[in-house]
């Protein structure tokens, strides 16, 4: 597999993915990148796992969470202040969920990602994040009353209708 | 607006496939630059050992203060104190701080106005005027004032009355640093350092950037401090944004681009001493104890930490932590745990694949750089918090407390000497006093929560009761705890 059909194959998918951890395109891209860069470095070794854009999903979660990693980024923009991306703007029912998914714990973030964006089965959710069905149904359960109380907050219409 | 959970995640996904990716050619140059620089490192390092300047022998010369054994007793149970606070109506309770003999809390949105209850008898005292938009707020104190954390600043109270004393506008990107006389602001743009008067605002004294421009600024923490360090992204720097103490040493740490340390009195801002760490624009820094630890991240993203100290006769700065991710042990976290020791969270590969990671608790002498002991600390997976002051340093069993993450349970371990566990618990949970850690194990069936303390001194763990299910952070300090729950602020005494 070569690293840049890989990359051409599965970027738009991994951006999904992280815009759906993060709620920020900027972020998003950034973490996007940053995982793709580690790809590169050890590319041999990541092209020959059994699921190498898992990897990559990992490495996102990892990056996601690390607040060290925030700092070092918003130094690092401080001190070199690139332009921002071109970013379209998002419709009022993307800004709404932005803001209820940041609402929730990493967990049902990342369940509920890889189920409603990347269209991942609860058993391949509890393969990729080395849980039981039973757990991830938990998760996406409770992501599921979390959005739906934040979405009430923003709008009682989104609290009727949230399933 | 259609609120069907499909249609809005369709509706992200369309919107995330319309943004820009940065290119395959970006990944491959950003990959590049990293093997370059690890290249790069290896043959310094290399060099730097054959020309025989890789060994910093770094001797301690400064003496440890002797304290007296501290032997607090055992918590042993808790009394609640007076009738649960009711908020407002329509409001919940937010932000809880003891402080003193005194509670407050702020009574959130759309109104939010901090109120003050007296602990002995939970009686209220005051209540201010409304403050601002409750998004972010949060409290701290100090002796003389009330300081209330809001996205456009600080509003400072009257810890006895709730006046208003004074306020400060500052940036999201401003660093502030609480000390308990002198509040010193930080903007990043200018490079200028000024301190104000907690209590009165006077501006005592403004130093620009100069020749040599800070990066960062932060507090000389000591050992009775009590405080929980960590980073948090709210611009009053200090300690957790759950659990934010004004620092008491009259140290303030200002650190340069170029990598020197400047130690001014806060009170001043005469510069004290200045000294050298290991490497230019550090990214992060945390005094403790008269030594300053930094923290960067190479070119090749790798993360070092340098211990330098600024006591006269403290010699050069070393290198004691050094990440070898993504092969190795990557970096999670760390703090000074105690005079002269760093600990550090570490992920280590299990084998399945470099990216699953087990955690570990290092506690590293900041002299030698020699690991004194590991423990496996799995729960702090997801982060964890330290504990770091008067328990580490001056208690009989120099304990170090542990707490962390993961699937949303928490988990709060004590380590005594060696790195031997002495106790955990399911739940989330921080240090009284030198002798005592209180834990809050949640009931998953009846959503109470169980109120345990744990002795550092013997692990020995004691139940003190329940309380109702909480709707936010509880806080304590050695005499009282008080949690809001949806019906109130309740407060407890706790009974030795």
């Amino acid at each position: 597999m070569d690293f840049d059909g890989f990359y051409r194959d599965t970027s738009r998918r991994l951006m999904r993915y992280a815009y759906g951890l993060t709620g920020d395109p900027g972020e998003a891209q950034e973490l996007v990148q940053e995982a793709y860069a580690r790809a590169w470095q050890r590319w041999r070794r990541v092209s020959g796992y059994e699921d190498p854009e898992a990897w990559l999903r990992l490495v996102v979660n990892r990056l996601s969470a690390d607040r060290w990693r925030r700092l070092f980024v918003r130094r690092e923009h401080a001190a070199a202040a690139p332009p921002a991306p071109a970013v379209p703007p998002p419709s009022d029912d993307v800004v709404l969920l932005v803001r209820a998914m940041r609402t929730l714990p990493a967990t049902h973030r990342r369940a509920l990602a890889l189920h409603y964006l990347l269209d991942r089965s609860i058993a391949e959710i509890a393969a990729e994040t080395g849980t039981s069905t039973g757990t991830v149904k938990s998760w996406l359960s409770r992501g599921r009353a979390g959005l739906a109380a934040a979405l009430g907050q923003e709008s009682p219409e989104g609290a009727r209708h949230v399933r | 607006m259609s609120a069907d959970l499909d249609d809005l995640f369709t509706a992200l996904g369309r919107h995330s496939d319309a943004l820009p990716p940065a290119g395959v050619a970006d990944a491959r140059r950003r990959g590049a630059a990293r093997k370059r620089s690890r290249a790069l490192a290896a043959a310094a390092a290399v060099l730097l050992v054959l020309a025989g300047t890789g060994v910093v022998a770094w001797q301690r010369r400064h003496a440890e203060p002797i304290l007296p054994a501290t032997s607090p007793a055992r918590i042993r149970g808790m009394e609640p104190v007076g009738e649960p606070l009711r908020p407002p109506a329509g409001e919940t309770w937010t932000a809880p701080l003891v402080a003193g003999g005194y509670g407050y809390a702020i009574s959130a949105s759309p109104d939010s106005r901090v109120h003050a209850f007296d602990l002995a008898t939970g009686a209220p005292t005051w209540t201010s005027e409304p403050i601002a938009s409750p998004a972010g707020i949060a409290l701290s104190a100090t002796p003389t004032a009330l300081v209330v954390q809001q996205q456009a600043g600080l509003v400072f109270l009257d810890p006895r009355t709730g006046a208003r004393l004074w306020e400060l506008t500052s940036a999201p990107r401003d660093l502030l640093q609480l000390h308990t006389d002198v509040l010193a602001h930080f903007d990043l743009d200018t490079g200028t350092i000024e301190a104000y008067d907690v209590r009165t605002g006077a501006r005592l004294w403004a130093a620009a950037a100069g020749d040599e421009r800070p990066v960062t600024i932060t507090g000389m923490r000591t050992a009775p401090d009590g405080d929980e360090p960590g980073f948090t992204s709210a611009p009053l720097a200090v300690g957790t944004a759950d659990r934010v103490r004004p620092f008491t040493d009259d140290r303030l740490i200002e650190v340069t681009e170029k990598g020197g340390v400047r130690i001014r009195d806060i009170r001043t801002g005469k510069v004290r001493t200045t000294v050298q760490t290991q490497e230019a624009r550090p990214d992060y820094a945390i005094g403790y104890e008269g030594t300053v630890y930094t923290l960067w991240r190479d070119g090749a993203g790798s993360v070092r930490i340098s211990a330098t100290g600024t006591d006269p006769g403290a010699g050069p700065s070393r290198v004691v932590y050094r990440e070898e991710y993504p092969d190795g042990p990557s970096f999670a976290d760390f703090y000074p745990c105690g005079a002269g020791t760093v600990c550090v969270y570490e992920r280590r590969p299990t084998g399945a694949s470099p990216e699953i990671r087990d955690t570990y608790l290092l506690r590293i002498d900041a002299v030698g750089g020699r690991v004194l002991w590991e423990a496996p600390a799995r729960w702090a997976l997801e982060g964890g918090t330290m504990r770091v002051g008067r328990a580490a340093p001056a208690a009989p069993t120099d304990s170090i407390v542990s707490t962390g993450t993961v699937n949303e349970a928490p988990t709060t371990a004590v380590f005594g000497p060696g790195g031997r566990l002495l106790a955990r618990a399911e739940g989330a949970g921080g240090i009284v006093d030198d002798g005592n850690v209180l834990v809050l194990v949640r009931d998953a069936r009846s959503g109470r929560f169980a109120v345990r303390a744990i002795s550092t001194i013997d692990g020995r763990t004691t139940d003190l009761g329940t309380v109702p299910e909480i709707s936010g952070r509880c806080d304590w300090n050695a005499d009282y705890l008080t949690c809001p729950s949806g019906t109130g602020l309740r407060i407890w005494k706790f009974r030795r």
